[in-house]
């Protein structure tokens, strides 16, 4: 599977731009420091600058934020971290643990990505607040991939979703903005979602505030699509089925780096392993449906061998040709063969021996041939079976997802289960998840003010704003994540108007896939994906698409470019707010091949269902 | 050939001009004579104070009053000394009136006479008190050198961060005369004792010596004076020697002999070519090459060195001494045959209709883009319009057009003074003056762009319209300055608002300030304003949570903890972003929300959470009651009927606990049951079973569970 070349779109620059501005970041604490970093930064900055380029700006020591203060063997100590309560304690502790210890130690502080103002509040409480240095790290999107950029925000989700802060729109409007500046202004622009709105309109701030020459730069990337993730829950809460996605489950891909198991990586191989377009193996598996990987994978193993054996047989001059041209990138061939063919080996024995009734049933629920009675037998299966928290959760949210919520008496029995298998302690994660849309309850209606107490329910908070005062607090922060119509028409529905269920009928062809629904086995299209496809092809017209789009929670901002212009660039930016899934990239790579557009991703970073109920859990 | 009547030759191809820039306003009543005379360099404002040291100190003189006046003698300002004794008068680049007095203190006041601040020279020169003292400008900054009564020299290199700094000491004995040198990075003074001249340099420990080579050596320096770019140094001896050369002596241009016993008032440099010395009554001009002309004067005069020539400042007059650029004697020279002259000839012969014109432009055919060039060259260098016209004339017949530079009737500038100043800060200067209609047409005639022209001036004007008093209330003005400003780049509401607020006119800054466009200055300047609940409801519709959380962080600290929550009651998001706040930083300001609120659902949650931060079973078991009771409250009978069931299991598992000596409290009811069925408690784990109606089901598939783990 090949993509499109690159567009003359010259993605590697934001590398630069992020590796400049670690780089003053660091020159603000001149000469030698250690450093401290958020272990949820770690891959980030990885990603951004080598370890020989941060030893070049005087960097001695790296160490990963913890509860103990590293040992000081530096003149100046200088701490990477998200602005979060835990780590400004843990700075907080260290701070005045070594102050009596060492009382020249230096101090700085670089908050990622940005300061803000409960953070400096916490350190004037702490009493620190002059005698730190604080500085911010923005950085602009990390390319993971030529067609893949990340924010790395990964509490994007949660803010916004659950928190209703949605202070990291600004972050990614100024990313965007660097975008903007690079590659010309949007000339055509869909977005849709609160959080979405509020990129573009902080955009719009943005621009207004720059000059008014960069109008004129032509334009380089025609489209700009903004989702928030809850246009489509269900995609994540789905297994996915990539082989990538298959990675990303099981091992955790983040930042574009898989961390692999000793077991899997061989005992002397690295274990963190940056997977992208350069390695060629990998580039023609990550989006195939994993039951063709592994056949694959030998078939080109065979031909490594085959390759080898003609060695066997060659002449002193082929020998020589051999050795200097063709040796090295076998080996390198071979490298990636067994390590690609062990990790599929060990997600087939991870994969749990029930997997196929387990799709089943996610599928049956999607395409409604499966029943809810029957899905609620089998997750009360998997809860009594201690099946970990995660999977029971995104079965559960799965299921009240399909179903456009879950009744009354079903919900109080599988909630009961959850606690009784997980703990007591998850009825606050049951709230959080039904505060971010993923679990809902129908109320029946005639228990007026009774039972109603869950908030965001699926029908919407209607009643908060008629009883004053004595509306309950959550009902009241329901109406603010939703200052419009927060539930589109219910799940169901915006299934059957974006069309995302195809034919039963049409069979799919999982190993050379035309359609997008094969991430799925055939029973679903990833939403945004499908819609960006339509706007692309022109199935739906900027008029149709806000209609369409009604079927989904939140509202849309369409702009189309001046008529008569030139027809904008064949290339696609696609921003997802709240994490974009392997299974979705994939989709959306099957779409860049048969509309022949460039399509490039941008997300506040790569998640997956388990991310997303993660951000629930207490 | 009235246009070259005022040159003087000196030398072999040198000319000087000196010609009139206008006729003084204040009369012929002033003798300069009498009074300390500061003049800013650029054409700029005068300074004029009356000279204590000219009058008897008996006397009794009252506080002197400063006056300042524009160079055409206009007076633009005057106000009282009322501070101690002063002794230097100089301007600062940007044209602040800088006042050096006795005890070292130095005040700065702008041209209208307003007081903006002082700094002191450190308390060793307010001990020993200031000898004499210079204000002297280089190409960014203004510093300020004082020589104290003990021999010390002390600077400040920039008025607006005031450092001083010490020199080395100078033996004690009088000097002469002093004088500040300023090279790339940094400062040197050059003093005269006896018969001794000293370089002071900040880094040495002692002066340096420095011999400068006379033809009869022997003599005292008793008068000095530095070029404008610091390159050149002239010194006059007590026995009439004029000495020109490098300003690190090394190297002499020229000995001149002033044949003159009298000390002159005031040595400058005309540029870089040629040293004027000034007397009572005349005024001598010494090039660098030795040749030396003389004019004489009216009245007692004041030179003003200027980078490319000297201002002589009368009592009735103010003229302008330079030399003659050369594209200018090349063009309007007798006899000139450069390509400029000829054109320049062509086209008065053209006016003629004489065939000279022919004759001419035959001539320089080839040069003629040269020609056109050197006569608009000239013409930039020119006063009179008739002059410049008839240049620009020439060059028009030479087939070219460019935009003529507007001279401005009351900025003497010459056409290298403006290079050097460049054109925005001639606005500045022109605004500063108010001459806010003048200045946007310039702006508009050079095609300024707006951020840089109009937008400055306007913002200038607005800035000066909200100081001054008016009938109008301050809803018509607001309206007016939004009429003329609209939103243009680069204009900021906020500085005028501020600049209002300062002025104490608040309604006015608050009307002013809604037209700010950018949220972030407007909702600081609202709070600032004490407008908060207007300043609140801005930041909410930026939609920037950085700057709603600053505002909640400013109600915070103003109100009480109770005014504060029904304050943000209504604004919602900003009550839901304070809820989050709460949720990472302060769990009882959140109950305080929630209680106000009667959320008996939101409390019950906050006590889970609450029961399972505590490790402490009897704590937890009390929160957890509590939530139950709150979920009642709610009306939220599931929730409370498990949260009733978890408290019965943690008793349960106490029980356990105290049996076994295991962990049981940390685990859920399945757990529980599954470490049952592990350990063998078959008793247990069916009655645990029974009492928690855990289904067969699920039991069974613990049991296989358990074989799993074997």
């Amino acid at each position: 599977m090949s993509r499109t070349g690159s567009l003359g779109l010259d993605l590697e620059i934001l590398r630069r731009l992020n590796r400049d501005r670690l780089v003053r970041v660091l020159e603000d604490a001149p000469g030698s420091k250690d450093l401290v970093i958020d272990s949820e930064l770690l891959k980030m900055l990885d990603r951004i600058a080598g370890a020989t380029l941060l030893r070049s700006h005087g960097v001695e020591k790296m160490h990963k934020l913890q509860r103990v203060p590293p040992p000081v063997q530096c003149g100046q100590r200088v701490y990477i971290v998200r602005p979060a309560l835990v780590t400004v304690k843990y700075i907080a502790d260290h701070v005045h643990e070594d102050a009596r210890t060492h009382p020249d130690l230096r101090v700085h502080v670089v908050v990622v990505p940005r300061m803000t103002p409960w953070v400096t509040g916490l350190l004037e409480e702490e009493g620190l607040y002059g005698t730190l240095n604080l500085h911010e790290f923005t950085p602009e999107f990390v390319p993971l991939d030529e067609d893949l950029l990340s924010l790395e925000m990964t509490s994007f989700f949660r803010d916004a979703f659950l928190g209703g802060d949605y202070s990291g729109c600004v972050g990614v409007a100024r990313a965007l903005n660097t975008l903007q500046g690079l590659f010309g202004a949007f000339p055509n622009v869909v977005a849709h979602g609160r959080a979405a709105r509020a990129v573009v309109g902080a955009l719009d701030a943005l621009t207004a505030q720059e000059s008014p020459k960069k109008a004129l730069q032509l334009p380089e990337i025609g489209h700009l699509f903004v989702f928030d993730r809850d246009a489509d829950l269900v995609t994540p809460l789905l297994s996915q089925l990539t082989y990538e996605g298959a990675l990303d489950e099981h091992f955790g891909i983040r930042a574009g780096v898989v961390e692999l198991p000793k077991e899997v990586a061989g005992p002397d191989a690295p274990t963190k392993l940056p997977i992208n377009a350069r390695d060629t193996i990998y580039d023609n598996i990550r989006n195939r449906h994993f039951a063709g990987v592994s056949g694959y994978l030998i078939t080109r193993a065979h031909e490594v061998k085959a390759k080898r054996e003609q060695a066997q047989t060659m002449t002193t001059a082929q020998m020589k040709d051999f050795v200097a041209n063709e040796i090295q990138t076998l080996q390198q061939l071979q490298r990636s063969l067994s390590l690609h063919l062990s990790a599929c080996e060990a997600i087939t024995t991870r994969t749990r021996k029930d997997f196929d009734s387990q799709l089943g049933m996610e599928h049956g629920l999607v395409t409604g041939a499966g029943t809810a009675a029957e899905a609620q037998t089998f997750l009360k299966d998997c809860l009594a079976r201690m099946l970990p928290l995660h999977a029971n959760l995104r079965l559960l949210c799965l299921l009240s997802l399909t179903q456009d919520g879950l009744s009354r008496d079903r919900y109080n029995t599988l909630s009961q289960r959850l606690l009784a298998a997980h703990g007591h302690r998850h009825l606050v994660t049951l709230q959080h998840l039904r505060q971010i849309g993923l679990l809902a309850v129908n109320e029946s209606f005639t228990s007026g003010g009774g039972g109603g107490t869950g908030g965001a329910n699926g029908s919407g908070g209607s009643g908060g704003s008629g009883s004053g005062g004595v509306a309950p607090l959550q009902d009241r922060l329901a109406q603010v994540a939703s200052l419009l119509p927060r539930r589109g028409s219910g799940w169901r529905a915006a299934a059957k108007r974006l069309r995302l269920i195809p034919d039963a009928e049409r069979s799919i062809d999982l190993h050379n896939p035309t359609d997008m629904s094969y991430v799925f086995n055939g029973a679903y299209t990833p939403a945004v994906p499908k819609v960006v496809g339509d706007v692309l092809s022109g199935r739906l017209s900027p008029a149709q698409l806000q209609d369409a789009l009604k079927v989904l929670p939140g509202t849309t901002v369409v702009r189309t470019a001046a008529p008569g212009g030139p027809p904008p660039p064949r290339v696609a930016l696609v921003v997802l707010l709240g994490g974009i899934t392997f299974a979705e990239v994939a989709a959306f790579r099957l779409l860049a091949l048969t509309s022949s557009t460039r399509i490039v991703l941008a997300a506040t970073a790569t998640a997956t269902g388990t991310d997303l109920v993660a951000a629930a859990v207490v | 050939m009235a246009f070259i009547s005022d040159w003087t030759q000196i030398g072999s191809d040198v000319f000087y001009r000196k010609h009139e820039l206008y006729t003084m306003e204040w009369g012929g009543g002033i003798n300069l004579g009498d009074f300390m005379v500061a003049a800013a360099s650029y054409g700029g404002p005068i300074a004029l104070t009356r000279d204590e040291t000219k009058f008897t100190k008996t006397q009794q003189s009252g506080k002197p009053i400063i006056f300042v006046f524009s160079s055409s003698g206009r007076k633009i300002s005057s106000f009282k000394w009322m501070s101690g004794y002063l002794l230097c008068l100089g301007w600062s680049r940007s044209e602040d009136l800088v006042c050096v007095q006795e005890d070292g203190a130095v005040s700065l006041y702008d041209m209208f006479g307003t007081y903006q601040h002082t700094f002191n020279m450190g308390q060793e020169v307010k001990d020993t008190q200031v000898q004499s003292a210079q204000v002297f400008t280089s190409h960014r900054e203004t510093g300020v050198a004082v020589l104290s009564k003990s021999n010390r020299v002390f600077m400040v290199s920039n008025i607006y961060e005031p450092r001083t700094r010490k020199y080395p000491d100078i033996p004690s004995g009088v000097v002469e005369c002093w004088c500040v040198i300023r090279e790339e990075r940094h400062t040197n003074v050059l003093v005269s004792q006896g018969n001794n001249l000293l370089l002071l340099n900040h880094l040495d420990q002692r002066p340096q010596a420095l011999y400068p080579e006379w033809n009869e050596p022997g003599g005292c320096i008793v008068e000095m004076a530095v070029s404008n770019n610091s390159r050149h140094v002239a010194l006059l001896s007590d026995t009439g020697k004029l000495w020109i050369g490098s300003s690190d002596i090394r190297i002499k241009y020229c000995e001149y002999d002033v044949k003159s016993q009298v000390k002159p008032k005031q040595i400058a440099w005309c540029g870089t070519g040629a040293v004027v010395l000034l007397w009572d009554m005349t005024l001598e001009v010494v090039s660098v090459n030795g040749d030396a002309t003389s004019y004489y004067l009216d009245s007692t005069s004041h030179l003003v060195q200027e980078p490319d020539g000297v201002r002589v400042l009368g009592s009735t007059a103010h003229d302008l001494l330079q030399k003659v650029p050369l594209v200018v004697t090349e063009t309007l020279g007798i006899g000139s045959m450069a390509p400029g002259a000829l054109l320049l000839e062509a086209a008065k012969g053209f006016q003629e209709r004489s065939t000279r014109a022919n004759d001419c432009l035959a001539m320089i055919k080839d040069t003629l883009e040269e020609a056109v060039n050197h006569c608009l060259q000239a013409a930039q260098h020119e006063y009179r319009p008739q002059t410049q016209k008839m240049l620009l004339r020439a060059a028009l017949f030479g087939k070219s057009f460019l935009p003529e530079i507007n001279p401005d009737p009351c900025l003497p500038l010459t056409w290298n003074q403006l290079e050097h100043l460049t054109l925005p800060v001639l606005l500045d200067r022109l605004v500063f003056r108010r001459f806010f209609p003048l200045a946007l047409q310039i702006a508009s005639f050079l095609k300024m762009p707006e951020s840089d022209g109009a937008s400055r001036i306007l913002a200038h004007w607005a800035c000066y319209k909200v100081l001054q008093p008016s009938q109008k209330s301050d809803e018509q003005i607001a309206k007016e300055i939004n009429s003329k400003l609209g939103y243009t780049p680069g204009i900021s509401y906020t500085d005028i608002a501020n600049r209002a607020d300062q002025a104490g006119r608040k309604q006015l800054a608050i009307k002013l300030i809604e037209y700010e466009c950018r949220a972030k200055e407007q909702v600081l300047v609202l709070m600032r304003l004490g407008e908060d609940q207007t300043a609140l409801r801005r930041a909410l519709q930026s939609g920037d949570t950085d700057l709603i959380y600053t505002v909640l962080h400013h109600l915070r600290q103003k109100l009480s903890s109770g005014d504060f929550l029904m304050f943000i009651r209504n604004f919602p998001v900003a009550q839901s972003l304070h809820i989050r706040s709460c949720r990472e930083l302060d769990m009882e300001q959140l109950r305080d929300i929630l209680v106000q609120e009667d959320d008996f659902h939101g409390q019950a949650l906050l006590r889970i959470k609450e029961a399972y931060m505590s490790n402490r079973t009897d704590t937890r078991q009390a929160s957890l009651q509590g939530a139950a009771e709150l979920f009642r409250k709610a009306k939220n009978e599931s929730a409370c009927q498990m949260t009733e069931e978890q408290v019965k299991l943690v008793k349960w598992q106490v029980r356990l606990e105290d049996g076994q000596h295991k962990p049981y409290v940390n685990k859920s009811l399945y757990d529980t049951l599954h470490q049952l069925l592990i350990d063998g408690q078959i008793k247990e784990a069916e009655k645990l079973k029974t009492e928690f109606k855990i289904p067969e089901r699920s039991k069974n598939s613990l049991l296989l569970l358990r074989h799993q783990t074997f």
